[in-house]
């Protein structure tokens, strides 16, 4: 059975601009006609190879589908291109020649109802969309919904809008960019042939990963979540953890061709407003074309870019995301990535871990303290034994240096190029290692540690002090909790045995020096990077290399000038709680 | 971008003249850890270096001994004056001679005057010359610079750890570089050095050399040096032994404090010297040890080493030298009659001395 829609549609009753676009339809189904009766001339003539007319012609076919299709739209009353014009086979010829060239974009023209068939179409992706609502809630529905004979477009519409469709989220659009955009979100379209709107159907299917362990931040003790790439799962997720009245999630959309959804989350009545307005205003302020990870935006929310330290803070940690939102922060949830980035931040909270708080306080302490003490191990060792060997080797021990001496007997490079060397095997290792799975990754770094570490100390290319002192210095360095970090301090590492060996011991201090003047100077989003150190605030020491037991920290960072500096009420005293008390009072009695 | 430009100047500037060219890896120098003054044949001064060989170096690295290869070499210069020896010295080797971690400069005892000022005064202005490097005197630099310890070991390091550690030893005879110098400017007070020889069994340090105008005038006896040491707060593990009712006493572990108080009397510097030493009885052969008899053995003992003192000041005194610093102490009150009084050694080698020792035993008993 033929198709009837275009006959449905009088165009000869819409005037004279009707008219026109009737002439113009015809000329561009005629110029079609033309072209296939050149292509028959041709073929009868010789035998000619007509396939690039062939492609010209279809071509011209899918050019003259889409202007008829637009121009269904502009004879409409509201007569505009980006509106939806009631024409169902308009609709569907317009998908069909933009969007619907993708083989995952569905067209379904159907009859909507059972006994008086109206003309419908149904649009959605195929794999975004649920396709048990769309053939259970929609489809089966409005093919058996009792339509009456001879009623308006509009009650139809209605009817669909409010009883036929069991969808939760119905909403009506009818410009065609809003339109697309929400088609290719994965919501299903519905188009009702005389209708002015377009039922948009919320069907999402997220295609997602289940919640898997953090495998940035492991943690022994404490909660394992983290986040996965669904904006909608990590709202839920924070909601779950925070469930004060007070969670706000600002919704944006970025990148003008992704259009990707990013949440600004704060607490609303404990986040200082001007922090959120300001982080708010830099968010609206990014201006690209895609936005596909977190860090995308993190680097348009640093107040320095040139900076070697991070200012923003990605975690995928749920737990997290909800401590520091908690203490006074903003978070931003990128959608399709795991990783929030939490802001603003001070170089100690780069130090801090969920199981900071997640295990007694002496261990986290202790914890703590060996980080520090692997950090100045990991800087200075290395630049040290090349100041000490190479510069000042009037400062070092006597023994000491005779013991370097003699391990370095015959070795043909200097500390320096060992250094270079052996920096170099290290950080091939590193990355080839997080190139490869899991299990492959363990055989590799054994064999790097094992065998390319013995190898090349036998060979007589780097001395066995060296390979002790390379070894310390890597593990301090990436004993850092947090990723952002060990970069930072990898390329200060290098500036350290630069000045090293240029200006020996001198050149230590002198970088110090120069490394502390620029991370007490940076600040970000007004707090300062180097705080509770620099400016010096003492009771924040509470949780920088120590930490106090949880019923002392009850104040919320002072940097972050929150709504709210209170974090919790000393109520409950130490001390030891007598069970037999009420008893032995009764017994007075 | 103009900020840019003159950093990358800055630091360009840094790099060249920062000298870090010249900078050698340890490995290629040679590290000097003895260094020894003598004189040579013709009025000329010798310098020796005793310099780690390769077996030396990887056997202290192996914590064993180096075998049959020698631990180390010793590299010689002679020339008119130091900086001639030790650039024939440098002409020997094709690794630069460094100084930096010296750990002993010896002295022949057999310099002249000038040829001991030549010395200190080069010492004193050679930069790359470690100044907290020990000072010794020594008969013979080279059998000093040449003897091998049974252990293997390399003599400086061995001579350092002797040197630095104050209960290796009875007296804590330590010198170093910079104490050279503070003598050589400081008044009233005459420099002094442990004598250091090589001995059978491996270096013997138990005399001390005192110097007056650049040269060794007297050169105490173990003994000597020993009671010396009392005065100068040097001797830490003193002994003395002695027959006491026909018991045979043995005192250890005799620590000092000194105190001394100079009046003048009659133009003549008048000394007290009070002595508060502490010990322990090592040995008491026969008869019980009553506290009446612990008394008498103090008593006995104090008046001997009271007497071993004075016998060693007066020694001094006829010497004409002060390595005590009775005069210095004198000089720091009393500046302007100091720079009246011509000359101190000659007012010290008059002056009336009494010594006082007031010995407790605080240990009878455990002779661990």
């Amino acid at each position: 059975m033929a198709w009837p829609f275009r006959q449905r549609i009088p165009l000869d009753a819409r005037g004279q601009d009707q008219h026109d676009a009737s002439a113009a339809v015809s000329r561009g189904e005629e110029a079609t006609n033309q072209l296939q009766a050149a292509e028959a001339t041709l073929r009868a003539i010789a035998p000619v190879d007509a396939s690039g007319l062939k492609e010209v012609e279809t071509l011209c076919g899918h050019v003259g589908s889409w202007i008829d299709a637009m121009l269904e739209d502009l004879t409409q009353p509201q007569g505009n291109l980006n509106r939806y014009g009631g024409s169902v086979e308009a609709a569907y010829e317009r998908l069909k020649n933009t969007v619907g060239t993708s083989p995952d974009v569905v067209l379904r023209k159907f009859w909507l109802g059972s006994q008086a068939r109206w003309p419908a179409l149904l649009a959605f992706v195929d794999g975004l969309a649920d396709n048990t609502m769309i053939d259970r809630d929609i489809l089966m529905n409005l093919q058996l919904y009792p339509i009456p004979q001879g009623g308006q477009a509009e009650v139809v519409f209605e009817a669909v809008h409010q009883a036929a469709v069991a969808v939760g989220h119905v909403s009506t659009e009818a410009e065609w960019d809003k339109l697309l955009v929400k088609l290719i979100a994965g919501n299903a379209l519905l188009f009702l042939e005389g209708a002015s709107q377009v039922l948009v159907l919320d069907t999402v299917k997220f295609p997602s990963r289940s919640l898997g362990r953090s495998q940035t931040e492991p943690s022994v003790l404490g909660p394992q979540e983290a986040f996965n790439e669904i904006s909608l799962t990590q709202m839920n997720l924070l909601r779950l953890r925070i469930q004060s009245p007070g969670l706000r999630f600002t919704e944006l959309t970025l990148g003008n061709r992704s259009l990707t959804q990013v949440l600004l989350v704060h607490l609303d009545d404990v986040t200082n407003p001007a922090l959120v307005s300001a982080v708010l205003e830099r968010l609206n302020s990014i201006q690209r074309d895609s936005v596909q990870t977190a860090n995308e935006v993190a680097e348009y929310l640093a107040d320095r870019r040139w900076t070697l330290f991070p200012q923003t803070r990605q975690t995928d940690r749920v737990e997290w995301v909800a401590r520091e939102i908690m203490a006074g922060k903003v978070a931003v949830l990128v959608a399709n990535d795991p990783f929030a980035i939490i802001l603003p931040n001070t170089l100690m909270d780069f130090y801090r871990t969920t199981q900071d708080y997640a295990s007694s306080f002496w261990d986290t302490t202790l914890t703590r303290m060996v980080r520090f003490l692997a950090l100045i191990i990991g800087i200075y060792l290395m630049p040290l034994y090349i100041a000490l060997t190479s510069v000042n080797t009037d400062l070092i021990p006597t023994k000491l240096l005779l013991t370097i001496a003699g391990s370095r007997a015959g070795i043909p490079f200097p500390p320096i190029s060992e250094v270079i060397i052996m920096w170099l095997i290290i950080e091939v290792l590193r990355e080839a290692s997080a190139r490869l799975p899991q299990q492959m990754a363990t055989t590799l770094g054994t064999v790097g540690a094992v065998v390319v570490g013995t190898a090349i100390v036998k060979a007589g290319v780097v001395d066995d002090i060296m390979i002790v002192t390379v070894t310390l210095t890597a593990l301090g360095l990436f004993t850092s909790p947090s990723f952002e970090l060990t970069s930072t301090w990898r390329w200060l590492f290098w500036g350290f045995i630069v000045t090293a060996y240029v200006f020996g011991i001198y050149g230590i201090v002198l970088m110090t020096v120069i490394v502390l003047a620029h991370v007490t100077s940076l600040e970000n989003y007004g707090v300062p990077y180097f705080s509770p150190w620099g400016p010096l605030r003492v009771r924040e020491l509470s949780d920088t290399l120590i930490r106090l037991p949880l019923p002392f920290l009850t104040r919320r960072p002072l940097t972050l000038r929150t709504v709210d500096a209170r974090m919790s009420e000393r109520t409950v005293q130490a001390g030891s709680v007598d069970l037999y008390a009420g008893q032995r009072r009764a017994r007075r009695r | 971008m103009k900020a840019w430009a003159a950093a990358l100047v800055a630091a360009a500037l840094s790099v060249g003249l920062a000298g870090c060219w010249s900078n050698r890896p340890v490995e290629r120098r040679n590290l000097a850890l003895m260094l020894g003054v003598g004189p040579a044949p013709h009025h000329q001064l010798r310098l020796l270096f005793q310099i780690p060989t390769r077996a030396g170096l990887t056997g202290l690295t192996k914590g064993s001994g180096s075998g049959s290869e020698p631990s180390f070499n010793i590299i010689e210069g002679v020339g008119t004056t130091l900086t001639d020896a030790f650039a024939q010295a440098q002409a020997k080797t094709t690794r630069d001679l460094y100084l930096g971690q010296v750990e002993v400069v010896a002295f022949s005892t057999k310099l002249s005057p000038q040829e001991f000022e030549q010395a200190r005064n080069m010492f004193s202005r050679l930069g790359s010359l470690d100044k907290t490097a020990y000072a010794v005197a020594t008969p013979s630099v080279r059998a000093l610079l040449s003897l091998q310890p049974r252990s293997g070991e390399l003599p400086g390091i061995i001579l350092a750890s002797n040197f630095g550690c104050l209960s290796c030893n009875v007296e804590h005879l330590e010198r170093r570089v910079w104490d050279m110098e503070t003598a050589s400017y400081n008044r009233g007070i005459n420099l002094w050095l442990p004598l250091l020889t090589a001995g059978k069994s491996g270096f013997e340090i138990n005399q001390m050399a005192v110097y007056a105008d650049g040269h060794p005038v007297l050169t105490l006896s173990p003994a000597e040096t020993q009671a010396l040491g009392y005065v100068m707060g040097l001797t830490h593990k003193g002994t003395v032994s002695f027959r006491w009712h026909d018991h045979l006493v043995a005192l250890r572990g005799l620590d000092a404090r000194p105190y001394f108080h100079l009046t003048w009397v009659q133009g003549r510097p008048h000394i007290d010297v009070t002595l508060r030493i502490t010990g322990a009885l090592a040995e008491y052969l026969g008869g019980e040890l009553t506290p009446e008899a612990l008394s008498e053995v103090q008593a006995t003992a104090e008046h001997l080493i009271a007497r071993r003192v004075t016998a060693v000041l007066r020694r001094l005194q006829q010497a004409k030298v002060d390595p005590v610093g009775f005069g210095q102490a004198w000089v720091w009150f009393h500046p302007g009659r100091f720079a009246r009084l011509g000359s101190w050694r000659q007012a010290f080698s008059q002056a009336a001395i009494h010594v006082e020792v007031q010995l407790r035993l605080h240990d009878i008993g455990d002779l661990t």
